[in-house]
């Protein structure tokens, strides 16, 4: 009972084991998508409130990366994206050489832990708040910027309420300010965000770099979850490029953000309704998927060594 | 229909909101300024209380601190810190003591403080935020702490902000340290940023009798360190020592000496105060590396030799820096040599959070995520003692130190103070126990002599030497010593004047350990060849023993049924009384009530031997006065306890398979001279053993069980047994001893002792503080649990003793005593609520007053409370039984508060309970006189699966036939159905619901209101959705045929997540009801709207008229919505703001917020206090009281 208990509980973790992804996180960003068109797929506005068109994305970045489920999915959008094109311009061609090809896409994978390797996708191990970070990223798009850049990291939470957000507010303005230099001009950037006290303050910050932010909460992240997706498009470009890695500023007027509800995965789900993370599906217990990247070096395992080494000892 | 958002939010009017207290939420700012005086954090106010030190010791003096409350934030910010000015002399020594040895004759006496000092201030910081508090340490001339008004500038600058008694920086504050100057007017406050950034600012106090503003802040200096990363903690020690624990699993530290140089010339500063000049960047003197994860504390001792560390990695790491004048001078590159690692501590099994030195004893304490606090030894970093004031698996937060005390915060909002010394732990070592006097732990293994009858002498005793040889070639049948029984002697005893642990074989030997020597003395056997002649007894047919610990009688139980009575201390003509089976089953326990009575638990009845108490204990062995009873249960069960109320009249008995029989003494007796019960409660612990049995009053038995619950029942008139409730207490596998621990303030209080696991565990119930803990290594063990000696006051658990037998491989036995000596001393403060976050609350009124009432939260730890509050004050604080899993959603529901009220608690895995509670006594109430009974669980045909889960729960008084009070309870769940119980106030096992309504989606708000003949249902749903029912009620409705397929009226709010409701009743006649509904949503919005219901024939029709909806309404998700009358609703969410909003037809207009101190806001509770005041309970990582007055606004 116990492996399953977490299978039990989430319809979206199951989903993620059964398609492949290391975490159920994956399905937040392909909502997402499913809203902004963040991949520049559709190539028209995808929706009646969202007038922007986005760039057709060939370079992504997913910054604090590990375990890579949104890495999966930025491989598997890039890949599937350029394969459609290329396809339509290669039709008359039999035989076409793979270096041929326009351009391949190209994904970058930044986290402090290490992680396990993903096709198509480098992973660089490095601190977001690094100068040397950004330049490496640049250096594997040979000189080129990003379209998108996403994130999805959040410090462990400790349980201190204020010092979480304070926390989690930093990791943000880190991802923010390496976006300012991974970032081509009218690029997109997304990214986790806690809607806390100060979240406000995050707001403003954010809406100097993007001509336009919404907050956006797909069904697959909990109710009772704080989290939401901040996605920032259009980025100004040129008066904010490669901001210094230093303090901010006093905090702005706070600014309001349009709140948009996403999650239409009902293609997913076998019999088309719509799916609820907080809602509990019935499960075939014998079909059992193991979890796909259990972590890698987690920073108890030492701790983990000894406790049993200590019970050996007392046998 | 949807308004814009109207964001003509003028000042908050003075009072209209107003924070009266923040309880339950995690303490992470502890501080002991002083052994006498602890000051603690909760949100924004600072909390001071008189230690019990103060008035005697421990746990049995009575609790009457000097408790004083001081809001220092007053727009709301955590309290995380507080730093009172160094060099004072009243703190302790700065230099430690010699690191001679780690001898504990260092006690340091504290002083206190004259008047002058007491008026000194502190430094409060958290966040962005300080503020200088006054009167902190308290003292009879000044007992109100006070907030310093501050201004940044100079006297007289144009440019002067105004004064503030909040002064806010530019980051995140880690640490602040308070240097005293020469000048008694100046002092110099470094405060460390994040960002490992260091400010220094000058603060220069007013002359005396300047009232406009207490003192004056200039910044003289800004440093930074050359590591530029997220931080997570920061100290600043001595000397200018500066420590960062950053994300990078890394602890830098750099040092600036001239960081203290009092810099007060005032022609430096600028027009704005600031001393114009670069910010200096000061180069690393080193880099730690070592721990696997961020870096969670640093603590640098007090002359900065050693820093100390704790982790995300769960270790603790002791750094030393090499002595010499070297590192002042050395750069970053050969600076990262200068510090090097000490030790590393393992035993935390959660990740590690703060840590502090214990200079007196050369000791370094840490707290965790796993509920404990462990105290290192500073030079070989052994791990002395683990210290569990909080619960288990509850966070442990905040650490300091003082002298001998040490006091830790938890997440509750409860602090624990230890004294060290006393909590450490020794190995036994008996020839040197004489040298540690201060240790009062010990554990010790003591081989019991080999005692044992070998069949053939000689060759045996040779295979015993050659043991091991022999085993390889074949497997040798080895004759093992077998324990009939252990027991504890005390000192009182005649035979020796140290106390004893005395045990006999089945070789009939009797042999006793001294505790004071640890040496084994073989005493005369119990048994001798008499015995087999006269009695037909054989040493190898005894099975049990009992021993009276200060009348040394030692009586054995055999398989026969018999019992041999001796006296220990009868050394020379020991005379053994042998009271006959009498066809009664073999003896399975013996156990020794009294001097005067023992009872002989048999097979299948027990026997209850009593001797008059006018009688002289050598009068035992005269069967002849004795009384003899024999209980027979008739339960198919073996008797394990049994109990005498205290009037000796009636007797429970609890067996092998959870049943609770009770029999009347004085009643009749059967033919065969046994007596039969008068009732059976069964399985009052599941099917699991009754261990112990205790009388509580004349009428109510408390009982535990190897089901790890505690039971409650109650005798009713013609001896029936009632069971009242079932409560498992935390983490136990089984409970074993229960008894009385001293009285405080006249209500008894319980320790309880039992089984985590393989630890055998002593609580004290009150506050859930450890008093003893011993690993068994197996529940399969023998293991003998002793109170120790009762104290003078009659207080029992002195000093515990747990003595375990284990066999060994040779055939031989060892005994494992681990002790403790004398009294354990600690305390615990404060009112503790929940472990983790509350998703629900509701009040309810306790008496007619409104200054006392009641509130009902449920939470994550699988918990429901009820607290009691008096004046805005949380004085007490009941645990509900445990559910299996987290609780979600609460509610309660009064007729007439004379009556009492009913609640119910709902949560994961559909379980649902009600309870009733009702003050007993007259006004005022007290929580004493507080009856709370359950009235049994709810119960639903479907459970989909684990997390299926009720996320909303509502009720509402209804009327039924006649007198009868009942009560409609709607749940809703995570699969959207929603379920209506029909319940009464008289107990009944299983109340059925009946399925409603099922929704879609998960639901997650509901509502109910009675008009006229109808109830009004309302419910939210993860879409954003509310539905109304309207059901007809009677006092002939049938529940069961209410089954809807569709709600009367269906509006969308909210684009996700209805996450709370909230009705109010406008207008109620005959045929026409007008009632206002407000919801918030997880779209950050809030809906208003006004509903007509007009009665139709049976039917009621609904019509929404002015739906109002605000979308940004807040910056996070609204979880929690309450109107306050019938014109202003309140609305507070995960962005940590309460906001009152005014509803007019056609818009709704913002008038007020205030910041939100407790975070994870997950539901807003409303109770009146006057027509026009009221409070407002804010719950999520704790409770926060807000009190609302409309006449302000």
């Amino acid at each position: 009972m116990g492996r399953l208990s977490r299978d039990k509980r989430d319809v979206f973790y199951r989903l993620a084991k059964e398609k492949g992804y290391r975490a159920r996180s994956a399905f937040k960003l392909l909502q997402v998508d499913a809203e902004f068109d963040i991949f520049g797929a559709r190539g028209a506005p995808a929706s009646l409130g969202n007038t922007i068109e986005p760039l057709r994305v060939q370079r992504a970045v997913d910054l604090c990366a590990a375990p890579g489920s949104w890495s999966q999915v930025l491989s598997d959008k890039l890949y599937e994206l350029n394969h459609a094109t290329g396809d339509a311009g290669a039709n008359s061609d039999q035989a076409l050489d793979i270096d041929e090809q326009p351009e391949e896409p190209s994904i970058v994978a930044v986290d402090l832990q290490p992680m396990a390797p993903i096709d198509g996708v480098l992973c660089l191990q490095g601190d977001i708040t690094a100068q040397s970070t950004a330049q490496d990223i640049i250096k594997h798009f040979q000189g080129n910027r990003a379209e998108l850049v996403v994130c999805d990291g959040a410090p462990d939470v400790t349980g201190l309420h204020d010092v979480d957000e304070y926390l989690q507010g930093q990791l943000l303005l880190s991802a923010m300010m390496i976006t300012t230099h991974v970032l081509c001009e009218r690029g997109t950037f997304v990214a986790k965000i806690f809607r806390g006290r100060n979240v406000g303050f995050l707001y403003a910050q954010l809406r100097l770099l993007f001509e336009r932010v919404s907050i956006a909460k797909p069904t697959s992240s909990r109710n009772s979850s704080m989290e939401s997706f901040v996605v920032c498009q259009r980025f100004k470009g040129a008066p904010y490029l490669n901001l210094p890695h230093d303090e901010l500023s006093d905090p702005l007027d706070s600014i309001d953000i349009p709140f948009l509800a996403c999650g239409d995965l009902s293609d997913w789900s076998p019999s088309g309704e719509i799916l609820d993370a907080d809602k509990s599906y019935p499960i075939d217990e014998s079909q059992y998927i193991a979890p796909i990247a259990p972590p890698i070096q987690p920073p108890y395992q030492t701790s983990m060594e000894k406790q049993a080494e200590d019970r050996r000892k007392k046998v | 229909m949807e308004s814009s958002p109207t964001e003509a939010e003028g000042p908050t009017p003075r009072g209209v909101l107003r924070k009266t207290g923040v309880y339950g939420t995690p303490v992470s700012c502890v501080s002991f300024p002083h052994p006498d005086v602890l000051l603690y954090s909760l949100g924004a106010f600072l909390e001071r209380t008189s230690t019990y030190r103060a008035s005697g010791d421990g746990l049995t003096a009575t609790p009457t601190p000097i408790s004083s409350r001081h809001l220092v934030f007053p727009n709301g910010n955590t309290i995380h810190g507080i730093r009172y000015p160094h060099s004072d002399p009243n703190r302790l020594p700065t230099n430690s003591p010699p690191p001679a040895n780690d001898g504990f004759d260092a006690t340091v006496e504290v002083t206190v403080t004259g008047p002058e000092k007491a008026k000194k201030y502190a430094l409060v910081f958290g966040s962005r935020h300080l503020a200088l508090v006054q009167n902190v340490w308290g003292s009879p001339d000044h007992p109100v702490m006070e907030t310093l008004s501050i201004r940044v500038g100079n006297v007289g600058s144009a440019h002067a902000i105004p004064p503030s008694t909040v002064w806010t920086l530019s980051d995140w504050i880690w640490d602040c340290r308070l240097q005293s100057t020469s000048d008694p007017r100046t002092d110099t406050v470094v405060v460390g940023l994040a960002h490992n950034n260091v400010e220094v600012w000058t603060l220069r106090r007013s002359p005396e009798g300047d009232t406009s503003v207490g003192g004056i802040l200039s910044r003289t200096a800004q440093l930074r360190g050359v590591t530029r990363c997220i931080t997570y903690c920061m100290d600043l020690g001595r000397d200018g020592y500066v420590a960062t624990g950053t994300v990078r699993n890394e602890i830098v530290v750099w040092n600036q000496p001239t960081i203290h140089a009092q810099n007060t010339a005032t022609d430096k500063f600028g027009a704005d105060g600031h001393v114009s000049g670069e910010i200096v960047v000061v180069p690393e003197q080193a880099r730690l590396r070592g721990h696997q994860g961020v870096i969670h504390g640093v603590k640098f001792n007090s002359d900065c030799r050693y820093l100390a560390s704790t982790s995300d990695d769960r270790s603790v790491r002791l750094w030393k820096r090499p002595a010499g004048p070297e590192h002042a001078e050395s750069g970053s590159l050969n600076g990262t040599n200068s510090w090097s690692l000490v030790w590393t501590g393992w035993g935390h099994t959660a990740r590690t959070w703060k840590v502090a030195f214990v200079e007196a004893h050369n000791l370094v304490i840490s707290t965790a995520e796993d509920g404990t606090a462990r105290v290192w030894n500073l030079w070989s970093g052994d791990c002395r003692a683990v210290l569990r004031g909080h619960g288990a698996s509850q966070n442990v937060w905040g650490i300091d130190v003082c002298g001998d005390w040490a006091v830790t915060g938890g997440n509750d909002g409860r602090v624990a103070t230890y004294h060290i010394p006393s909590s450490l732990v020794a190995m036994w070592k008996h020839n040197e126990k004489g040298t540690e006097e201060c240790v009062q732990s010990w554990q010790g293994t003591f081989p019991i002599p080999d005692d044992r009858i070998l069949s053939t002498t000689g060759k045996t005793s040779l295979a015993q030497e050659k043991g091991a040889q022999i085993v390889k070639k074949k497997k040798k049948k080895i004759v093992h010593q077998i324990l009939v029984g252990m027991g504890l002697v005390e000192s009182s005893s005649t035979y020796m004047e140290s106390p004893r642990i005395v045990v006999s074989t089945r070789a009939g030997s009797l042999l006793s350990l001294n505790l004071s020597t640890g040496s084994w003395i073989t005493q005369e056997p119990w048994w001798n060849s008499s015995l087999l002649e006269c009695n037909n007894i054989d040493a190898m047919d005894a099975c049990c023993m009992a021993i009276h610990p200060s009348t040394g009688l030692i009586a054995i139980g055999t398989h026969r049924g018999d019992v041999v009575v001796l006296l220990d201390w009868d050394v020379d003509q020991r005379r053994r009384i042998v009271w006959a089976g009498n066809e009664l089953k073999s003896v399975q326990k013996l156990e020794w009530k009294t001097s005067n009575t023992l009872v002989a638990f048999h097979v299948d009845a027990l026997r209850w031997w009593q001797l008059p108490d006018s009688c002289d204990t050598e009068q035992f062995m005269d069967e002849s006065l004795m009384t003899c009873k024999v209980l027979v249960p008739g339960t198919k069960a073996l008797v394990l306890c049994c109990a005498l109320n205290q009037k000796g009249k009636l007797a429970v008995v609890g067996d092998t398979r959870g049943n609770i029989a009770l029999f009347d003494l004085n009643g009749s007796v059967g033919v065969d001279g046994s007596m039969a019960p008068r009732c059976v409660l069964p399985r009052a612990h599941r099917k699991e053993h009754v261990n112990v049995l205790l009388w509580i009053s004349e009428t109510k038995v408390l009982s535990g069980g190897n089901d790890g619950c505690l039971h409650e029942c109650e005798v009713l008139d013609l001896c029936r047994l009632r069971s009242l409730y079932s409560f498992a207490v935390a983490a136990y596998t089984g409970i074993d001893r229960i008894w009385t621990m001293s009285r405080v303030c006249g209500s008894s209080r319980f320790a309880i002792a039992g089984y985590r696991g393989n630890e055998y565990v002593a609580i004290d119930t009150k506050g859930g503080y450890e008093l003893f803990r011993a690993d068994t290594g197996g529940r399969q063990r023998a293991a003998l649990f002793s109170l120790g000696v009762p104290d003078r006051d009659g207080s029992r658990c002195a000093n515990p003793i747990l003595t375990v037998a284990t066999s060994r491989k040779d055939g031989c036995n060892d005994v494992t005593i681990n002790m403790r000596n004398g009294r354990w001393r600690g305390g615990s403060y404060g009112v503790g609520l929940h472990n983790e976050t509350i998703f629900d609350a509701a009040f309810f009124p306790i008496g007619t007053t409104t200054s006392v009432f009641g509130l009902l939260t449920g939470s994550e730890d699988c918990t429901a409370r009820i607290s009691l509050w008096e004046r805005g004050s949380l004085v007490s604080s009941i645990k509900l039984p445990c559910q299996e899993s987290g609780v979600r959603a609460v509610c309660s529901s009064t007729f007439d508060v004379r009556h009492g009220t009913f609640l119910a608690v709902a949560g994961s895995q559909m379980a649902l309970q009600f309870y009733h509670v009702r003050n007993e006594a007259s006004e005022p109430p007290k929580p004493q006189n507080l009856t709370i009974t359950s009235l049994g669980r709810g119960w639903q045909r479907e459970k989909a699966s684990m997390d299926h889960r009720i996320n909303t729960v509502t009720s509402v008084p209804l009327h039924a036939a006649g007198d009868e009070r009942r009560h409609l309870v709607l749940t809703g769940d995570s699969n959207g159905d929603c379920v209506l119980y029909h319940v009464g106030e008289a107990l009944q096992t299983i109340h059925s619901g009946v399925l409603f309504f099922r929704e879609a989606r998960p639901v997650l708000s509901s509502k109910m209101c009675v008009l006229g003949s109808h109830v009004l249902v309302l419910v939210g749903t993860t879409e954003g959705t509310i539905s109304f029912h309207s059901v007809l009620y009677g006092t002939n409705i049938d529940w069961s045929t209410v089954q809807r397929q569709n709600p009367d009226e269906v509006v969308q709010c909210h684009t996700m997540g209805t996450n709370t409701i909230d009705v109010c009743i406008m207008e109620s006649a005959e045929s026409e009801h007008t009632i206002l509904v407000c919801s918030g949503g997880d779209d950050q919005s809030v809906a208003c709207f006004k509903l007509h219901a007009k009665l139709c024939g049976s039917d009621l029709n609904l019509s929404i008229q002015k739906m109002q909806i605000v979308r940004e309404a807040s910056r996070s998700a609204v979880k929690g919505i309450a109107w306050l009358d019938q014109s202003h609703f309140a609305s507070t969410g995960y962005d940590q703001k309460i906001c009152v909003w005014k509803y007019t037809l056609g818009s709704i207009a913002k008038k007020c917020s205030l910041h939100v101190d407790i975070g994870d806001v997950n539901c807003l509770a409303h109770f009146q206090l006057q027509s026009t005041e009221c409070t407002l309970g804010i719950a999520g990582a704790g409770i926060e009281l807000i009190t609302f007055n409309l006449c302000a606004l």
